[in-house]
């Protein structure tokens, strides 16, 4: 994958043009057949992992107008930049839950997804494999064809004891690598930034993704879909200077994230009446446990995942919650001898998506309509506060309830995907109903939202779609 | 099993950093740092020669912390977990800052389950 000249690429008509250098962009160029002819437009620029270190910074933050009625902040998080949040990322990788794709039909709420866990199975274990990630042990609740790539990283003194007493305790699978392909993850407890690049990014990982005809193109947002006779054409974009060009493809692709996904189709003329709705993301809250049980000394930041509240929960009412059992940054007690004797648990639930939670267009730029998470999400993160002391096998003696988090910096759920354009924008291999060689990637696909954290699911249905074609 | 309220302590520490810390305290001193180890440590471990170099360099770095910072720190930086668990001695490594000392710190480092301390 190689930088182009602009009037090469202006010039060039290309098997596919594609918004976005972040995980669906690239898994989905990954899935297109050998010798595809791939431009990709980024907004942002290239910068090394040692600029990024040099600066203690993320590069490319975007922000966004909201008009929000919620009681609870909302933040959402995204950044133009090559590789996009595969810089910031935390690099935790759980598949989804069958029954996250069957909400419907299992749960009698939300909607069921178009794919199925068994349709994805072997484009996961693809994913997987392009990202080393390192797991184990939660094969049961997620059935798998192919072993992770790497081990587990070393449990905390906690998960050694909480495996002991559950089955639904296991390492949390994450592309914070166990020494396989990358250094090893240490424990530092700054994944956003790792100081030794342990995590898998894009730009770490390029050769994962290295076919001789793929090329890109920094500093061009795509601005809009160019279409005739019903078809695209190419994709429209801007490039920082304000000058404006259209990139010629037989196909184009959409990774720029569900805001600016939803609003490059908005600008195109897209009418579904699904495009822009139904945006979300999980809603969190970490709390500290006091208990007499030994914590830390684990290898990686988040080294343990609890399934109790997800695995064979009752989601009809409330939502699915998943446990994150957290290593690093830790929080100590200030008693003596007992410094070590806290959790550091996030509780992560699903959301239900609203239709009015949405992005419109104004001037021509998104902005959100938000009006914060819906009670069964937030019905379903209290349940499971309320009921830890069943997860945790030894008495409790308090709990430091932290403030919801304002972000997960996971956007979701504007172009979602269904089976007939009357309950979505695209089809089960993120196509759009209303333009047959315009695909729409990442998590703004997803009809539902799941506890588990999105990116392995979205670069496994990119990599699918890419594969269909 | 529901948790009662007595035991849910609502939100008290703002997570001013991604999990909290508590509030700052201005001018931190190398005594008041050292008195912070002392009660949680004892006077003999605050003065010891490793203790003092850590209180040393953590007043050095950070011109204000909230005590549980300094605690948490020391636990970072020094082997003190270790050699309560008989596997190490004592021993004061480097102040356990990610960008300098990414791989340095002690409470992600192992540690024997069946030695550690009661």
């Amino acid at each position: 994958m190689r930088p182009v000249e602009f009037d090469i690429a202006a010039n060039e008509r290309w098997d596919a043009v594609i918004a976005g250098t972040s995980f669906a962009s690239l898994f989905f160029a990954l899935g297109l057949p050998q010798g595809s002819r791939v431009l990709f437009l980024e907004k942002g620029e290239r910068y090394s992992h040692p600029e990024r270190l040099k600066q203690r910074g993320q590069y490319g933050a975007e922000t966004f107008a909201q008009h929000s009625t919620a009681s609870i902040d909302k933040v959402w998080v995204a950044h133009s930049t090559f590789g996009g949040n595969s810089n910031c990322w935390w690099g935790c990788t759980p598949r989804f839950h069958p029954e996250d794709f069957q909400l419907r039909t299992r749960h009698g709420a939300g909607m069921d997804w178009p794919v199925s866990y068994n349709d994805l199975e072997e484009f996961y274990c693809d994913a997987e494999a392009v990202m080393d990630i390192a797991g184990g042990g939660s094969d049961a609740a997620l059935p798998r064809s192919r072993p992770f790539t790497s081990p587990p990283h070393r449990p905390s003194l906690s998960d050694q004891k909480l495996r002991e007493t559950s089955p639904l305790w296991w390492a949390q699978p994450t592309a914070r690598s166990n020494g396989t392909r990358r250094s090893r993850c240490c424990g530092n407890g700054v994944c956003n930034l790792c100081p030794i690049d342990a995590k898998f990014t894009i730009l770490n990982s390029l050769d994962q993704f290295d076919r001789p005809n793929f090329h890109y193109l920094t500093g061009w947002e795509v601005r809009s879909v160019a279409r005739s006779a019903g078809l695209a054409t190419g994709l429209e974009a801007r490039h920082s200077s304000g000058r404006e060009a259209t990139f010629r493809g037989d196909m184009v692709a959409l990774g720029a994230n569900a805001i600016f996904n939803a609003a490059i189709l908005l600008r195109s003329g897209f009418t579904n009446p699904h495009l822009g709705r139904n945006l979300h993301e999980q809603t969190s809250r970490v709390v500290w446990v006091d208990a007499p049980m030994q914590n830390f000394h684990g290898g990686t930041s988040i080294t343990g995942h609890g399934y109790h509240f997800y695995h064979g929960a009752d989601r009809s009412k409330h939502a699915a919650v998943l446990v994150e059992n957290w290593n690093s940054p830790a929080s100590i007690r200030m008693e003596p001898s007992k410094w070590t004797q806290r959790l550091v648990l996030k509780l992560l639930a699903e959301d239900m998506p609203q239709a009015d939670n949405r992005i419109e267009l104004k001037n021509g730029d998104p902005v959100i309509h938000w009006r914060g998470h819906h009670e069964y999400g937030l019905e379903g993160l209290d349940r499971a506060v309320s009921h830890l002391q069943d997860i945790i096998p030894v008495p409790i003696e308090r709990i430091h309830l932290q403030p919801h988090t304002i972000t997960e910096a996971h956007i979701q759920g504007t172009h979602r995907m269904a089976s007939t354009a009357a309950d979505g924008v695209i089809d089960k291999n993120l196509r759009t109903f209303e333009c047959a060689n315009v695909y729409a990637l990442g998590a703004g696909a997803f009809p539902t939202c799941s506890p588990a954290n999105p990116t392995l699911t979205l670069s496994a249905l990119s990599l699918r779609a890419g594969r269909q074609i | 099993m529901k948790l009662s309220r007595r035991t849910l302590l609502l939100g008290a520490a703002a997570a001013a950093l991604p999990f909290g810390l508590g509030a700052l305290k201005p001018q931190l001193t190398f005594d008041h740092a050292e008195q912070v180890l002392a009660s949680q440590f004892g006077l003999d471990m605050a003065r010891s020669g490793p203790a003092r170099a850590f209180t040393a360099d953590f007043v050095a770095a950070y011109a204000s912390a909230p005590d549980e910072r300094i605690v948490q720190s020391f636990l970072e930086s020094t082997t003190f977990l270790a050699h309560k668990a008989g596997t190490e001695e004592f021993r004061y490594l480097a102040l356990f800052e990610p960008y300098h000392s990414p791989c340095s710190n002690q409470l992600s480092a192992p540690l024997d389950l069946d030695a550690a301390i009661a």
